[in-house]
């Protein structure tokens, strides 16, 4: 019954989810799918190659920019960080979000009604 | 493209990244790089999926996908040469016929800046007194208002006159009488010699004797001659000063045909040209057409609206009428008498051609199809290795758009050249309008390149992408039968070209039907030895004295080899005069209320029966007595007459009322004189009262050559009155003119029905062949089994068949639409002529079953042994 394998990620989550790991700051792509999967406790499972799609489309929606610098590797890698409109999309993405958890776990703890 | 390098990097150093945290884990190296390139997936995917977000990404791909096309085309030469050759026609055809059409109806006919030009239509209703009235023309003083305009540059009005020209060969010239700013508003360019008219030209009625030749007239009679400056000729024997030659023009399409030139005079010398009709000044008489320029801001809608108000304040100065005018940009569809017209013609000629390049477009995706059955095996490589559908399905659509766009720009060239020799085989003059493409051209001719590339390309194009993964990559590419949406796609493709070949062909069969009625036409009266003497100048307002007519009939009588002659109030063929008659045998009769359906009147001398050959059925012709002396007018009715108003009874004796008392005294053989190929129907003649009609038409019968007889008639003309001027031509002439004319719409016809014949066969094969390599293995097993080669033969023939006969059936549906528009626009045909439904088809089901054969043949010779082993 207990299954342990990493999940998937939920269409259009990842966008949020890498909002949400550059407000602790600056990182590059690496950076963020170790972040993602290490806060998920190792449950979400990042799919690297998906990655910068996502990154790209964020940046051209100027939620985020980024910059070149040097990884702990000392190799050039573009580090990305958030932008003030990405900071208020965060922050509507995650209320939203808070919600829609909310809204669905009422529906699915809701003790069954006899229909009429 | 510039994002590609730093891409690479970064997902490099991020491979290399994720490397190390597994060697932290304790991987050796090469696992820990597998396991990074695991965790990351498939690099090039996510790299193209990065690449797609960029805007410069498009047109990259774009040009890959052109380069990509163009390989292909070069690696299959034959196919595509095949391709271009065959859309090059489609496309042509189209563009060249659409870009005559598009100088004819869709742009103003003024060489120097059509886009400013306007045409001012004005339309009236309302109860007023009017003396006389052309289509969309006002009166003097009212074009007197309409110049108070403020939107435009200039207006200018004119209308077109024959005249009678004493110094010209063939006497008649058409005459445009002009406002002296209509060079400054048609823009010709500069005067070849000479000037145009200055303002002071039009200041006084009668006041101004001068002309401006165009440069036709110039060059047909006066040898081009720039002395001709100062010289002095006559227009209806009027002395005017040739003041300057302008550059050929024309203002409308009346009489195109006409190649003796324009001879230009101020509008204010009507009165002069014209004595005893002056309607210059006069409020009734609307005559003058309008034509503008306007100024830079001002639109067409603002130029109506200041129209508009002009048109009240002339429609204070006569009560009850009202005005709607409109401003157009004067080109020929705009103008409301043509609206109706214009989408017939475009209808008639353009839905040939695009039938025409349906043919084509489905002709040349059987050619594809066959490639694309070719590719199955390269395009599951492809999808397999990640290629997404959406993008193979455009690399493969821009491959027909590169062809299609090789046909369009040779089609483009060779399209360019043909107008004007269409124009020639249609008309006599040169084309009075501009026939080099515009921008509507070109956009029409991109317009079809793409549809035809699309048409063309899709179906082949869809049909290589639904290869099935597992058999193609298992190898057996050509499994042994076809799957069914396959098969079903290359009957529809057979159906459509049978279909479309049909049309074309029944289009060509009742043109060339129509021409043969035109060539064996018989109207019932003697055509061949019969001159037609049309007296041009006393249509132009030239009147002779009566005792001209007496003279000249005398004289024409003595001249040599003629036999018999008669004045006749209208020629054969020149149209319909109608009578409504008001009393049979004393009885009233109800209106008609239509023209058409009033019995057709001629008044004709009483040698006109046997002039023309006209047998009488019963009683006599009537005599020059009669003419004199009968209070009651004596008339010879048709057979058709006598039908509708005597049926059953001797009509003889009895008598009907038309305005006047009439008596018929002989009844002829119904003919076709009114108009060409039509029955007259009811019909009478009467006689021609010679003391208050000027008629403009003499027949004579000549014995022997009618060439010399002209020749001597114009002569005596000449005798009789010098500055008379007459048109002889032989009534068969006029026959020969309209069939001349519909011979090269026949011809025209023609070429597309065969064309659409060798397109339809050729695609026909083209499938069957395809079909049948795809079914080579299948042919073998049979023929292992046993099979006699002719089963094998007339299994692929049944398999054909179908498709054909439905192909043929759809046709001759759609054909019986095509015989109606033809009915509607050609005369003498009939739309269900038993030729075109059996013979035809028959024909194509012949030519199509013929077209299977010869690959059938070839399938049912192939080797069982080999042609299973090449499996």
């Amino acid at each position: 019954m207990a299954d342990h394998r990493p999940l998937p990620l939920l269409q259009g989550t990842l966008d949020m989810l890498i909002l949400r790991t550059l407000i602790l700051g600056a990182r590059h792509g690496h950076g963020i799918a170790v972040t993602i999967q290490r806060s998920s406790d190792h449950d979400l499972l990042v799919d690297h190659g998906s990655l910068y799609p996502a990154l790209q489309r964020l940046e051209r929606q100027r939620l985020i920019k980024a910059s070149w610098g040097t990884s702990d590797l000392n190799r050039r890698a573009r580090f990305y960080e958030l932008t003030a409109a990405g900071r208020k999309k965060l922050t509507v993405e995650t209320g939203k979000w808070e919600r829609m958890v909310r809204a669905i776990t009422r529906v699915l703890k809701h003790p069954q009604h006899e229909e009429g | 493209m510039f994002r590609r390098r730093p891409l690479d990097e970064e997902i490099e150093s991020h491979l290399a990244e994720e490397m190390a945290d597994n060697l932290a884990r304790g991987m050796d190296p090469e696992a820990a790089r597998r396991a990074a390139l695991r965790t990351f997936g498939n690099v090039e995917a996510a790299k193209e999926r990065v690449r797609e977000l960029d805007p410069g990404y498009w047109i990259d791909t774009v040009w890959q996908d052109v380069r990509f096309a163009g390989r292909q085309i070069v690696r299959n030469r034959w196919v595509s040469t095949t391709t271009v050759a065959t859309l090059t026609i489609g496309i042509a055809i189209n563009v060249a016929v659409f870009s005559l059409l598009n100088a004819l109806l869709l742009r103003p006919w003024v060489r120097a800046d059509p886009e400013t030009f306007v045409s001012v239509i004005p339309r009236f209703t309302g109860e007023y007194r009017l003396r006389l009235s052309y289509y969309g023309s006002v009166s003097q003083p009212d074009y007197a208002r309409y110049r108070e305009t403020k939107s435009l540059e200039s207006l200018a009005a004119y209308q077109m006159f024959g005249l009678t020209m004493s110094e010209a060969v063939s006497g008649s010239v058409r005459g445009g009488l002009v406002s002296c700013n209509l060079f400054e508003t048609v823009k010709p360019g500069l005067p070849v010699v000479g000037r145009y008219f200055s303002a002071g030209d039009c200041a006084t009625p009668r006041q101004s004797p001068v002309v401006v030749l165009s440069e036709t007239a110039w060059r047909a009679r006066f040898h081009a001659d720039p002395s001709v400056v100062g010289r002095i000729v006559h227009l209806n024997r009027v002395a005017l000063t040739v003041i300057g030659v302008a550059p050929d023009f024309t203002l409308s399409l009346s009489k195109i045909s006409e190649s003796d030139g324009i001879v230009w005079v101020p509008y204010t010398m009507l009165g002069a040209l014209r004595p005893s009709d002056d309607f210059y000044g006069d409020p009734q008489a609307q005559w003058l057409t309008l034509i503008g320029r306007r100024k830079p801001d001002a639109s067409l809608a603002h130029v109506q609206e200041e129209m508009k108000l002009l048109a009240r304040q002339a429609d204070a100065d006569v009560p009850g009428r009202v005005t709607s005018l409109i401003v157009t940009d004067g080109s020929l569809a705009r103008d409301p008498e043509m609206q109706a017209r214009a989408p017939i013609i475009f209808a008639a000629t353009l839905g040939t051609t695009t039938l025409l390049l349906m043919l084509v477009c489905v002709n040349v995706t059987t050619l594809l199809l066959a490639r694309a059955a070719a590719r199955h095996r390269e395009m599951s490589v492809r999808l397999s290795l990640g290629a997404g559908r959406f993008r193979l399905l455009r690399q493969l659509l821009t491959e027909s758009l590169v062809l299609s766009a090789l046909a369009s720009v040779i089609a483009f060239v060779v399209a360019q050249r043909a107008p004007a020799p269409l124009w020639y085989s249609l008309m006599s003059g040169p084309p009075p309008f501009e026939l080099t493409p515009d921008w509507r051209v070109m956009l029409y001719c991109l317009a079809v390149a793409l549809a035809s590339a699309l048409i063309a390309g899709l179906s082949p194009a869809v049909e290589s992408l639904r290869a099935n993964l597992v058999d193609q990559l298992k190898g057996s590419g050509g499994t042994t039968t076809a799957g069914r949406p396959r098969v079903r796609l290359r009957s529809v493709l057979v159906a459509a070209q049978i279909a479309l070949s049909l049309l074309l062909l029944v289009e060509a069969g009742f043109l060339m039907r129509a021409q043969q009625h035109v060539f064996s036409h018989d109207p019932g009266f003697e055509t061949k030895q019969v001159l037609n003497v049309t007296l041009t100048s006393v249509l132009t307002g030239f009147d002779p004295p009566r005792s001209f007519y007496e003279e000249l009939e005398s004289r024409i009588r003595s001249a040599p080899g003629v036999v018999q002659t008669s004045y006749v109030s209208m020629a054969p063929w020149a149209g319909r005069n109608s009578t409504e008659l008001s009393e049979i045998d004393g009885t009233p009769v109800p209106k008609t209320r239509d023209y058409r359906r009033d019995p057709a009147t001629r008044r004709v001398s009483p040698e006109y029966f046997s002039v023309l050959d006209l047998p009488l059925t019963r009683g006599r012709v009537f005599t020059r007595e009669d003419v004199s002396q009968s209070v009651v007018i004596p008339a010879v009715v048709s057979e058709a007459m006598a039908r509708r108003y005597w049926p059953g009874i001797d009509p003889i004796g009895r008598r009907f009322s038309a305005r006047a008392p009439y008596q018929v005294i002989g009844v002829t053989r119904d003919v076709q004189s009114v108009s060409f190929m039509q029955d007259d129907g009811p019909f009478f003649y009467a006689p021609l009262a010679m003391d208050h009609s000027h008629p403009i038409y003499m027949l004579v019968r000549v014995a022997g050559d009618t060439a010399t007889a002209a020749a001597a008639l114009n002569s005596v003309v000449r005798q009789v009155d010098p500055q008379m001027v007459a048109t002889i031509v032989t009534l068969d002439s006029t026959a020969e003119q309209i069939g001349a004319r519909l011979m090269s719409v026949t011809m025209f016809g023609a070429v597309a029905g065969l064309l659409a014949l060798v397109l339809a066969l050729s695609g026909v094969y083209a499938v069957v062949s395809f079909s049948i390599s795809q079914r080579i293995p299948e042919i073998g097993i049979r023929l292992a089994l046993g099979a006699r080669p002719r089963d094998v033969v007339m299994m692929i023939l049944r398999s054909g068949a179908s498709s054909v006969c439905g192909g043929l059936l759809v046709g001759m549906g759609l054909a019986l639409g095509v015989a109606a528009a033809i009915r509607a626009t050609v005369f003498g045909v009939n739309p269900t002529d038993p030729m075109m439904f059996t013979a035809i088809p028959l024909l194509l089901l012949l030519a199509a079953v013929g077209a299977m054969w010869i690959p059938a043949r070839r399938a049912s010779a192939v080797d069982p042994v080999s042609s299973l082993r090449s499996q």
